[in-house]
């Protein structure tokens, strides 16, 4: 019995006139008669305007509601100018996704500045003559003013900076390089979701300039931490009275993991100005180790600067061993921490200085009991008659994808032995050890 | 020839007429031809000398043929009743369903020529324990279909529109075996609905064998229907769209595809035994078998906007700025399909969603058509011993035992163009709280599924039922009376096969049973003073348990019960007077009516919640009251005149209690009173009025009758006449949210023709019968019901967002029914 009722229900879905779906949609047969620039400049600034005329504009969609930070519009751009339309729905991207070519009739709309910023709708709502509203433009009549056309791809932003940020960018997609936000906007959500309000963020340009990042309490992404680097934001351009706005489509939108321009945050920072000279090296904290050998890292002073040395040299033994370890270094409240040094070799015969991390050494005396990581640095090398004039930087270490307790060594590794081949007596100086991170 | 011509003629005259004004709407609920009333044979009179007779069945009444046949069109329910007060039973089996104790005609439908061998009596009854309301006593036996070999072929303008059928039922052979062959075919379009569609077989076998004092008789019976639901619709979608217009179908590549469909195939085995051991006992005994499934059809959708093109956000009330309603409505009205489903849409944005999901890649639906199903499994059985005591005495005693499976579930109907869809629950997603929330089922998370499969909600509800009534009757020289009493066991229980993201608790597995006993008694005397006047006195007391579909406040998704259940106490009382002479037939009733203790559940989706809600009522006290006449008057013998009143007062009569459950959160919402305290109870007009004529001249008969149908009170929403409700409407405007709406009164005439005649063809007469039925002629605009959508608020100018949807009558409707006789 049971399959029996299967069986109908079966047969009465394939009974019911099976439908195709429809032909792909080949786009609307028509074309614009404007730009939207010149639409843009026939708008009288402050003034709530109707449009006559039979005009039609086109541009593809930069911006909807799919993650909900654009609320109840769409952003359309062409190659002269952008423009937001205000459209009274839910669920917009489906009907218009990023970068879906439409065709809007431009009779019987309204321009109206908000806050400074033009956008288009159907009416005007003036119960309150104090606050004119722009009404958006209802469901039922999405498909008389707006057309589709095709899928198209993506629009390269216009790159941007601060002095180009002039209204005739509204609505469209810029790019602003070396940006970051301030220090008090890192690390915070993008927006307020729980109370579903609205956060403008400030972003600072490297260069010059202010513009703020807004982001609505219920966009998806609201809860995520904005970034605390520095790099390069995508979005699109709006204002707020004389505020300068971006406003992305998704976290996408912004690429930021670089070291701050504004002067990263140090996280170390020795350059043993403080030390007693030609000794070995003491300072309260670091680990100054001779695992084979003799040789210490020992202090040393050439006016004006100090900075510590190693060297095998007239200690006589075959394996020198010896490590400098700085203190431990605690990565949790910062991100794209990049450790550098100053590096100077004199009489290189082939010994070796390498910078090392671990996140496993005890702080005791053995360290090789602990797994070292090699670090990647530039180290100064082949001043073969004597010391080398300039110090070597290291460059920028990235110590990303660490967290927590580290610590950083320096390890010499030499040998005196008569052999004038396997002799390995290099002397390497020390300097400027940094850490600094966002 | 001249019968073709005349056929002809009629059909032309009538689909003129039809073409002239648009027909109107009709409901879903079984419609006025399908329960074709044709009397009783007449009833075998038990009087004997010295006897005066007791009063016929309603059946032959007037007074209750008015209410089941006149008045049907104007939706009136006899006394203003429930629609469990009211039974039918077939070869002795109670056909009322166990889930909602409607009677469900349509199972049957299109087979009026067999099923129209039926009994009605009013109320109770004496014999029997009946329901309060009209109780059919039909006899679908190989044996009691009248013989016949005929074909009938029906015209109309009507929803259920073009009717063929035809019936072969031979009476006892001599052999005593019987059979019945009845199959009917039945066909509707677009004449009553923009975009509707019917199509419908129903068929019927009985056999029946005669042994010495045994009948036993086998009928296996059932319709297949495959039909448009029928939507409500606010005033200002049919002033854009006209009256045929409906929101459910769209243009699809040159065809009108409907999103709203119903389809039904409940197919029915009753086994049936008579047995007279002596001339004193008659005892009836019964067995049915039914399984079947009936479905609607409807949109489900996933982060897209509503694709129902009657939303209100799409009609220009929705707006508050006066240009763009008349934008929008200009708008709507140069561009008709904006008022239609838009399937060029749904099938673009379902074929633009990309989405991987489990590692699958494919379009992911936004929308998909869904089927509402409900598996139904019935075994019913019954059986009653009737004993004639002495001369005067007899009793009846009688044991129904029923058992129901009603399985619901949802499955995917029609991706739209999509790969596939997720059981997912879209309103639970603003819940961003809980990441379960949103599984409709957490024993198979995430799960993809394609057209056919289960997604949703998924459970079953068992219900059992045990029913025993005993009768006695003593009919004396000049007094009937009659005493009975019934004892009611009641069983429910939830079967959930779905473990719901937000009831992980009490979703999944099966409910505790819940169990109700009930009982009643009843009695009554009729005073026969002569064979020319009656009078009659009955009183009932009786108590119901709650239907099981709204024991479990949200069967969906969990098995709460509702917090207040109780059994309903009802007690009536009623007195009549008889009259009848050579010319005339006069009846009148006066009754009264209390209920007790009454719940209700409502479901709806609420905006404010953004989730399905229900909303358990209970302390829900009625009072009915009314008086009913009626005359015939025999002016000539071929001449008589029909006048019926029926007036009366129903109304609740205390506030009621409600509490909310919302389907999207765990916890239960507000509590507190609904403020209707004397608002009439809805659904049916509380007053009806009929004149009609009767015309025999001879060989044809003509019936004509103008029914008026006033104080009809509208389906209320009881959240309005909260508390909370009342707050937020006194900040708007000045009490316009709470009055009860009155439907305007409903007038319209029907006309009755028929005739039968005979064709000589080859020596052989062949008798054919013609019958025309003209319903509304004068094509008068009213509504046949509606309802105050449930979910409710303002807009900023203080209006009702979500006004009142109402179902329209047809215009003016004809049928011509075509009978060979062969």
């Amino acid at each position: 019995m049971k399959n029996y009722l299967n069986y109908c229900f079966i047969v009465l879905m394939a009974c019911s006139k099976k439908f195709e779906p429809p032909p792909p949609f080949s786009g609307a047969d028509i074309e614009a008669t404007i730009s939207i620039k010149q639409m843009r400049d026939a708008h009288i600034p402050g003034a709530f305007g109707k449009w006559v005329g039979d005009d039609i504009i086109t541009g593809i969609v930069i911006a909807n509601d799919a993650t909900n930070n654009f609320y109840k519009s769409i952003v359309v751009q062409d190659s002269t100018g952008g423009i937001t339309i205000k459209l009274d729905g839910f669920s917009l991207a489906n009907d218009y996704p990023l970068y879906q070519r439409v065709f809007i009739r431009l009779n019987g709309l309204w321009l109206s500045e908000y806050g400074g910023m033009l956008q288009l709708g159907a009416g005007i709502d003036n119960n309150d003559p104090r606050y004119v509203d722009l009404l958006p433009i209802p469901v039922p009549l999405f498909s008389r003013y707006i057309l589709k056309g095709n899928i198209e791809s993506a629009p390269t932003p216009i790159h941007v900076n601060f002095d180009q940020l002039k209204d005739s960018l509204q609505s469209r997609l810029i790019q602003i390089d070396s940006v970051e936000l301030a220090v008090a906007d890192t690390a915070k959500p993008f927006a307020d979701a729980i109370n579903k309000t609205t956060v403008s963020h400030t972003l600072r340009l490297c260069s010059v300039g202010t513009v703020y990042l807004r982001t609505s309490g219920f966009a998806d992404f609201a809860a995520i931490k904005t970034p605390r680097g520095n790099g390069s934001i995508r979005g699109i351009y709006t204002v707020f009275g004389t505020q300068k706005q971006i406003q992305i489509r998704d976290t996408g939108d912004v690429q930021m993991n670089g070291i701050r321009c504004s002067g990263a945050r140090l996280i170390f920072y020795e350059d043993f100005e403080t030390i007693a000279v030609n000794t070995g090296l003491h300072i309260s904290g670091w680990k100054n180790i001779t695992e084979n050998g003799s040789a210490l890292f020992e202090g040393k002073w050439t006016a004006p600067n100090k900075y510590v040395e190693i060297s095998a040299f007239a200690t006589y033994q075959p394996v020198v061993n010896s490590w400098l370890i700085l203190p431990p270094i605690n990565l949790n409240n910062s991100t794209h921490e990049q450790l550098s040094f100053l590096t100077k070799d004199g009489f290189d015969n082939g010994a070796v200085l390498q910078a090392y991390i671990s996140s496993n050494y005890d702080g005791g005396n053995s360290p090789s009991k602990a797994k070292w990581t090699p670090l990647k640095a530039t180290i100064a090398k082949g001043s073969v008659n004597g010391p080398a004039t300039k110090w070597t930087p290291s460059g920028p270490i990235s110590l990303q994808g660490y967290t927590g307790k580290v610590y950083i060594a320096f390890k010499y590794e030499g040998a005196d032995i008569p052999d004038p081949l396997l002799k390995k007596t290099t002397r390497f100086q020390l300097d400027e050890i940094k850490i600094v991170g966002n | 020839m001249h019968l073709l011509l005349f056929v002809a003629g009629c059909l032309l005259l009538f689909f003129v007429n039809a073409q002239k004004k648009d027909s109107l709407l009709k409901t879903l609920i079984a419609e006025p031809e399908d329960i074709q009333i044709v009397y009783a044979e007449d009833g075998e009179s038990r009087a004997t000398s010295g006897f005066i007779p007791s009063p016929l069945h309603a059946s032959k009444e007037l007074l209750y043929s008015a209410i089941s046949f006149r008045f049907g069109a104007g939706r009136y329910r006899y006394r203003g009743l429930d629609p469990r007060s009211f039974s039918y039973r077939m070869n002795g089996i109670k056909m009322n369903r166990l889930y909602d104790q409607q009677i469900p005609w349509n199972d049957w439908g299109g087979l009026n020529e067999s099923t129209a061998n039926q009994t009605i009596v009013a109320g109770v009854g004496e014999e029997q324990f009946g329901n309060m309301g009209m109780n059919n006593y039909g006899l679908v036996e190989a044996s009691s279909i009248r013989t016949q070999k005929t074909i009938s072929f029906v015209t109309s303008n009507r929803a259920y529109g073009n009717r063929v059928s035809f019936v072969h039922a031979q009476g006892y052979n001599k052999k005593q075996w019987a059979t019945t062959l009845h199959i009917s075919g039945r066909k509707g379009g677009e004449q009553i609905l923009d975009g509707g569609f019917l199509q419908s077989i129903s068929y019927l076998m009985a056999l029946q064998k005669k042994y010495k004092a045994i009948d036993l008789n086998l009928t296996l019976l059932g319709a297949i229907l495959s039909r448009n639901t029928t939507p409500a619709t606010t005033n200002e979608y049919r002033f854009l769209g006209g009256q045929k217009t409906n929101p459910y179908w769209g243009w699809h590549q040159g065809v009108k595809k409907n999103a709203g469909a119903y389809f039904l195939h409940q197919p029915k085995m009753i086994l049936s035994a008579h047995y007279s051991p002596t001339e004193d006992i008659y005892i009836q005994s019964a067995i049915m078998y039914s399984q079947g499934l009936q479905y609607t059809t409807g949109f489900d959708w996933y982060q897209a906007a509503d694709p129902r093109a009657d939303y209100y956000r799409y009609l220009p009330s929705y707006q508050n700025d006066s240009l763009l309603q008349h934008q929008i409505q200009q708008w709507i009205l140069s561009n008709p399909q904006a008022l239609q489903i838009n399937w060029d849409r749904i099938y673009q944005i379902n074929s633009h969603n990309l989405f991987t999901l489990q590692g699958i890649r494919g379009n992911r639906a936004k929308y998909i058509l869904e089927s509402r199903n409900r598996y139904t499994k019935q075994f019913f059985i019954t059986t009653q011993l009737q004993q004639q005591i002495t001369a005067t005495d007899s009793w009846t005693i009688a044991v129904d035992i029923s058992k129901e499976y009603v399985h619901s579930n949802k499955r995917v109907l029609d991706l739209l163009g999509a790969d596939y869809y997720v059981n997912w629950n879209q309103f639970a997603n603003s819940n961003i709280l809980d990441t379960n929330a949103i599984q409709n089922d957490l024993n198979e998370p995430d799960r993809v599924v394609y057209a056919g499969d289960i997604f949703g909600y998924d459970y079953r509800l068992q219900v059992e039922e045990i029913v025993g009534t005993a009768s006695w009757i003593t009919r004396k020289q000049k007094l009937d009376m009659h005493i009975g009493g019934t004892l009611n066991y009641t069983q429910y229980q939830r079967i959930g096969n779905m473990r719901n993201g937000l009831f992980p608790g009490n979703s999944f597995g099966a409910s505790l049973p819940i169990s109700f006993l009930n009982g009643g008694i009843k009695a009554g005397i009729t005073y026969k003073h002569s064979g020319k006047q009656y009078f009659l006195f009955n009183m009932l007391a009786l108590s119901r348990a709650p239907l099981v579909q709204h024991v479990f406040v949200a069967a969906r998704v969990h098995s709460l019960l509702h917090p207040a259940l109780s059994n309903e106490k009802i007690f009536q009382a009623e007195a009549g007077w008889i009259y009848n002479s050579s010319t005339t037939k006069f009846r009148l009733n006066g009754f009264i009516l209390h209920k007790y203790d009454g719940i209700d559940l409502l479901s709806f989706y609420h905006d404010e919640y953004q989730s399905l809600v229900s909303y358990a009522l209970s302390e829900v006290k009625q009072m009915h009251l009314g008086i009913e006449a009626s005359l015939v008057y025999t002016v000539t013998p071929s001449l008589s005149v029909e006048l019926v009143a029926l007036v009366g007062d129903y109304r609740f009569t205390t506030t009621q209690q409600f509490a909310t459950y919302i389907d999207n959160e765990i916890s239960p919402g507000d509590k507190g009173r609904v403020f209707i305290k004397n608002f009439k109870v809805p659904g049916t007009p509380q007053q009806a009025f009929s004149v009609g004529l009767g015309y025999k001249p001879g060989k044809w008969w003509a019936n004509f009758a103008v029914n008026y149908l006033r104080d009809y009170w509208l389906d209320f929403n009881p959240v309005r006449r909260t508390y909370a409700a009342g707050r937020l409407q006194s900040q708007t405007k000045s009490n316009w949210i709470f009055p009860q709406e009155k439907l305007p009164d409903i007038i319209y005439t029907d006309l009755f023709v028929g005739t039968s005649f005979y064709l000589t063809k080859k020596k052989k007469q062949v008798p054919i019968m013609l019958f025309l039925s003209v319903n509304n002629c004068f094509n008068n605009l009213f509504y046949t019901g509606g309802y105050e959508q449930l979910r409710f608020g303002v807009n900023e100018s203080g209006d009702n967002k979500f006004p009142t949807k109402y179902f329209v009558a047809p215009g003016i409707n004809y049928s011509l029914t075509t009978r060979f006789n062969f």
